[in-house]
């Protein structure tokens, strides 16, 4: 994995893990990585995957069983809301920079569907 | 929580000439510090001096509260331990003679160390190449089971292979009250390992900040922020 | 920390190899240069022995500055200096060492001559212990190994003198003032050493006429002492400049 220096790399680590947990490779109730391994894999030191994990325990979105590790929660409602708050926040860079080249809401709606069109045939081709 | 490493009023002359003077250095518990500075600004004679080859005369250094120097070195375990060594010895040789004179070296942990790394037992010293020694040099000082490491410019001209191996079992063998302090002059190697940095220039410590900091709050990347004290200007 | 005995077994098996290699090297050099002189001169095989003492005197003189030098660098080596045990012991591991596989290179001289030719080797010890009182030969054997500390502890002095110049003398002027030191040095080594020779001649000569005399006698009897004790306050100088002065030897720069 790739890290942008100028990002506190535990807040990038907080990211990644969303995006493992919204496409599915951590199921929800199943068990994350060991920190080390999870060190070892993003090549980074064990304190910042300790602080991005204690943060995402804090949100609940991770749930620590003593001595048996860090599990996704099973609350779907937390879950849901994960997504929500990540798609929301795509959403509002997006908007923002629209918003800048001053185009107005129904024509963002348009754009957008255009575009996904546009994807949809390039990508089957 | 008490500091590891306490470095108070240091300073040091070699041939007459000041290399440190009135240095202070705390490092806590657990952390991997960058130790950073232009070649010649004292790493490797700060590194010496706590690891005890090097002597000094005003100030003090303590190690989890050492009171004398032999039993500061039973708590640190520095890389240049590994420096004059039988250069025709195989490595199986070199692990012994470390296991016996060291008591907290492991040498189960030791040949783990050197399959992960890539290195084979019965290969001798001399037949390494520099990747290789490099990589060595790192299993024979994470080897020891101490509370403080310190690694003196471990990647210094080594390719980038040699370089993620290295990291990677600085990771996963680094015990979790352990402190390590690397030294380093391309800092972006070692970016994402750090939990903070410290400069030396001019004989001091300039600047101490945690890394998290300084990309949070100061929205710098490490680089920038170490070159913030020596940019533009000619390493002597 | 770690142990004195672990330190000293461990220096002591690393001499032991390097004694093993010359002892070898001497062995070679000694059956080659013996086997060509029966072959070229017809010199009889019983005859071989002589060559070895004369190889073998040399070879002692070899060992001995090989294993020196070895003594040395273990003092200001990283690999050793950052050791986990006081510099009093460091010292004493690597004396004793040197002392043990020196001891040990002259047991195997002793074999190998034996072996050579064992009739020779007895008549020659027989006329050694007739000639001389078996005191007077203690005493030689101790003044030896006494005399072997102290000159082992003496280069280990001018060693870390030395050291000592080079790290707090000026960059500028090394040379000079190392020249001056090595000169004391010299002067204060051969003022010791007309000491030392003054008290073997007392071994040598003079006991064998007084040696009726008690007082003169005891003495003599003494005399490796003093020359032990010399090595011990020796010593003691020679750990404190490695506990306060003597750092690690560092490449350019």
């Amino acid at each position: 994995m790739k890290f942008d220096d100028k990002v506190p790399i535990y807040y990038q680590i907080k990211q990644y893990i969303y995006q493992e947990i919204l496409i599915n490779h951590f199921q929800p109730g199943t068990k994350i990585p060991p920190v080390r391994q999870l060190a070892i894999d993003l090549t980074v030191n064990v304190n910042t995957i300790q602080r991005a994990l204690s943060e995402l325990i804090d949100e609940e979105i991770l749930i620590s069983k003593r001595g048996k590790g860090n599990f996704v929660t099973t609350d779907l409602q937390i879950l849901n809301q994960l997504k929500e708050n990540i798609v929301e926040e795509k959403l509002e860079i997006m908007y923002t920079q629209l918003k800048n080249l001053q185009i107005s809401s129904d024509e963002m709606v348009q754009y957008l569907s255009d575009y996904i069109k546009k994807r949809e045939e390039n990508d089957h081709e | 929580m008490s500091n590891l490493l306490e470095i108070k009023n240091l300073s040091y002359s070699r041939n007459l000439h000041s290399i440190l003077e009135n240095f202070n250095l705390e490092i806590p518990q657990g952390q991997i510090v960058g130790l950073l500075g232009a070649n010649g600004a004292g790493k490797t004679t700060v590194m010496r001096l706590i690891a005890g080859s090097f002597l000094y005369r005003r100030g003090t250094i303590s190690v989890q509260n050492s009171q004398t120097v032999a039993e500061r070195k039973s708590k640190v375990s520095f890389t240049e331990q590994a420096s004059h060594l039988e250069m025709n010895a195989p490595l199986s040789k070199i692990g012994d003679f470390y296991n016996e004179i060291y008591e907290d070296f492991n040498l189960t942990n030791f040949k783990q160390l050197l399959a992960e790394l890539g290195l084979k037992i019965d290969q001798k010293l001399n037949q390494l190449s520099k990747g290789n020694y490099r990589k060595f040099v790192i299993a024979v000082t994470l080897a020891r089971n101490v509370d403080l490491y310190l690694l003196d410019e471990p990647f210094d001209g080594i390719d980038s292979m040699s370089r993620k191996k290295i990291i990677a079992s600085i990771i996963s063998w680094k015990p979790d009250s352990a402190t390590i302090l690397v030294s380093d002059h391309h800092v972006a190697d070692i970016a994402n390992l750090l939990d903070s940095v410290v400069v030396i220039k001019n004989k001091k410590v300039i600047a101490k900040e945690a890394a998290n900091t300084i990309r949070e709050e100061l929205g710098q990347d490490i680089e920038t922020y170490y070159e913030s004290y020596y940019g533009e200007e000619n390493d002597d | 920390m770690t142990k004195l005995m672990a330190l000293t077994s461990n220096m002591v098996r690393n001499k032991v190899k390097t004694i093993h290699g010359l002892f070898g090297i001497y062995v070679l050099v000694t059956l080659v240069l013996s086997a060509y002189q029966t072959l070229r001169y017809h010199v009889k095989i019983g005859g071989w022995i002589e060559y070895a003492e004369v190889v073998g005197a040399f070879a002692t003189f070899i060992v001995f500055l090989i294993i020196v030098i070895r003594t040395e660098k273990i003092l200001d080596s990283s690999t050793y200096r950052l050791i986990p045990i006081t510099e009093g012991k460091l010292y004493t591991a690597n004396i004793v060492s040197t002392i043990v596989a020196f001891l040990y290179f002259e047991l195997l001289n002793l074999i190998f001559t034996f072996l050579l030719n064992p009739v020779s080797f007895i008549r020659g010890l027989n006329s050694t212990l007739n000639d001389t009182p078996l005191s007077i030969l203690l005493i030689m054997v101790a003044m030896i190994f006494a005399m072997f500390v102290l000159i082992v502890a003496l280069v280990t002095l001018m060693h870390l003198v030395n050291s000592v110049g080079t790290t707090f003398l000026p960059a500028i002027g090394q040379k000079i003032t190392r020249v001056v030191m090595v000169v004391l040095s010299i002067v204060v080594v051969s003022y010791v050493f007309g000491g030392l020779q003054y008290l073997v001649s007392l071994i040598f000569t003079r006991t064998q006429v007084f040696n009726s005399d008690n007082g003169f006698w005891v003495a003599t009897a003494l005399s490796p002492v003093y020359v032990l004790a010399l090595a011990l306050v020796i010593s003691a100088v020679n750990i404190y400049l490695l506990r306060n002065w003597v750092e690690i030897k560092v490449k350019a720069g």
